[in-house]
């Protein structure tokens, strides 16, 4: 068995050696849907190709990090917290490592790790009289990941852990992706599932503590979700994308420290929600290469939930080549949803209902967001530095992007963020 | 060639994950995006 896996290695990679003598650009296996032009151009390969540096055959790919921040601030005056109005403003600042780590050829291992810090005056009305330490609190989360490609099938399989925390939340997950290339490799099918165990750090309005109103059975959530995506290329332009969700959630799905208040009732009470969820998105991408210098990135998704929430999702984006290396990419979305069933505003919930929230979350509204991007990439890298004498690092790409979001409901936001990518050889 | 652009790429920009975060925690909807759909109570 070892024997054969070893004769199935040496020929993919005399394969592999072969196809770059060839002049077949980008063999990476975490591209497999870029296939199209090459096999047009080389529908067959000869049984032997040669090999004038066996080394060359088994070089690693590089390892890969990514460096991201953001900075995001939001105003509104409809927090869940005060009931459904109260001021949303909020403030969180963001970074996240990613790194990539190949141990052979085939095999790799991923890490990530980011924390936020954010300030929210509606936090800070859980308790009315003072400011509470919710007024600001941090994010720490982590991720680590581990795949494995089988280039002779197509195939690769990732599982992934990982969890987060904050002052009254901690969550941890778990999953896996198995994906599989046609043999044309200009299709993709990629199946997903995911698992988040959550535990709540029950927290109650402050003024409903001691009455023993505010009572929950359970401190937990769980999600669950099964993923299918089916990626094809369609010509040498165009590509699109067929993504399906099925989300199962139970548990405490409600927020314990949101209050809802009732008609002709001046005592609020909890949010109440029930304790299972299904949801169903589906969505459909479509890149199209219209012209040397313009690219469109269209996305259109449909949502579906069992507390009554319908939503149709909008994304255009049109990335402009200017010049070899910079590319500027305007982008709009537009989103629209029903409001949940167990959605009111302040004061309008009757207080024989079962289930009521004032979220404005889980209103109806439509949003709109619009902003810009650029990313600058040059061939060689924008910097290069030796790390030793056989490690060299290159600073491969920059990226900055602006985006202005508004809701219907008033509630404003704007986001900047950047991404640098950085490469050791 | 065209299809090997990286602006052809069929998933979100890294650079975008954070606003897609934001997104999944203002609207109902999530999901089908690449998206998380759960771990953080999103709650403020």
């Amino acid at each position: 068995m070892q024997l054969t896996n070893s004769i199935h290695r040496h020929w993919f990679y005399t394969l592999l050696l072969g196809l770059s003598f060839l002049g077949i650009p980008d063999l990476g296996f975490s591209q497999t849907m870029n296939r199209i032009d090459s096999l047009q151009s080389f529908p067959t390969f000869p049984d032997t190709l040669p090999i004038s540096n066996p080394e060359e055959a088994f070089t690693l790919p590089p390892a890969k990090a990514d460096f991201l921040f953001s900075y995001y601030k939001q105003e509104g005056d409809h927090s869940a917290v005060t009931g459904g109005e109260g001021s949303e403003e909020l403030r969180d600042i963001a970074s996240k490592v990613v790194v990539y780590l190949p141990i052979d050829t085939t095999e790799s291992i991923g890490f990530e790790i980011g924390v936020n810090h954010y300030t929210s005056a509606s936090t800070d009305r859980i308790d009315p009289l003072m400011s509470s330490a919710s007024y600001k609190d941090y994010r720490g989360q982590m991720q680590v990941s581990y795949t494995k490609e089988n280039p002779l099938k197509r195939t690769a399989f990732s599982i992934f852990v990982g969890g987060s925390i904050e002052s009254d939340y901690i969550s941890a997950n778990a999953g896996f992706s198995w994906s599989k290339t046609s043999k044309d490799k200009n299709r993709e099918w990629v199946f997903t599932g995911r698992s988040f165990l959550d535990n709540w750090v029950v927290l109650f309005p402050n003024e409903l503590r001691p009455i023993g109103l505010a009572q929950v059975d359970t401190d937990k959530r769980r999600s669950f979700s099964l993923g299918l995506t089916v990626s094809q290329i369609i010509n040498k332009r165009l590509q699109a994308s067929l993504s399906s969700e099925v989300v199962y959630q139970y548990g405490l799905l409600s927020t314990p420290f949101h209050r809802v208040y009732f008609h002709r009732d001046s005592l609020p009470s909890i949010e109440r929600l029930p304790k299972r969820r299904i949801k169903l998105p589906i969505g459909i991408r479509l890149h199209y290469f219209a012209t040397d210098f313009l690219v469109l990135r269209l996305y259109y998704r449909y949502y579906y939930d069992s507390f009554g929430i319908h939503a149709n999702t909008v994304n255009v984006e049109t990335p402009i080549k200017i010049g070899r290396f910079i590319s500027v990419y305007p982008f709009y979305r537009f989103h629209t949803q029903q409001a949940s069933r167990y959605f009111q505003p302040l004061g309008e919930h009757a207080i024989e209902a079962t289930y009521y929230t004032s979220d404005y979350d889980l209103s109806g509204f439509s949003s709109h967001k619009v902003g810009l991007g650029i990313k600058y990439a040059p061939l060689y890298g924008i910097l290069r530095f030796k790390l030793s004498k056989k490690k060299l690092s290159k600073w491969k790409s920059i990226s900055i992007r602006y985006a202005q979001y508004r809701r219907t409901d008033g509630l404003r936001a704007f986001l900047i963020s950047s991404h640098l990518s950085f490469e050791i050889e | 060639m065209y299809i090997n652009d990286a602006d052809m790429e069929l998933k979100v920009r890294k650079v975008e994950s954070y606003e897609v975060n934001a997104e999944s925690y203002r609207e109902g909807a999530s999901g089908a995006n690449g998206g998380k759909v759960g771990g953080g109570c999103g709650c403020n």
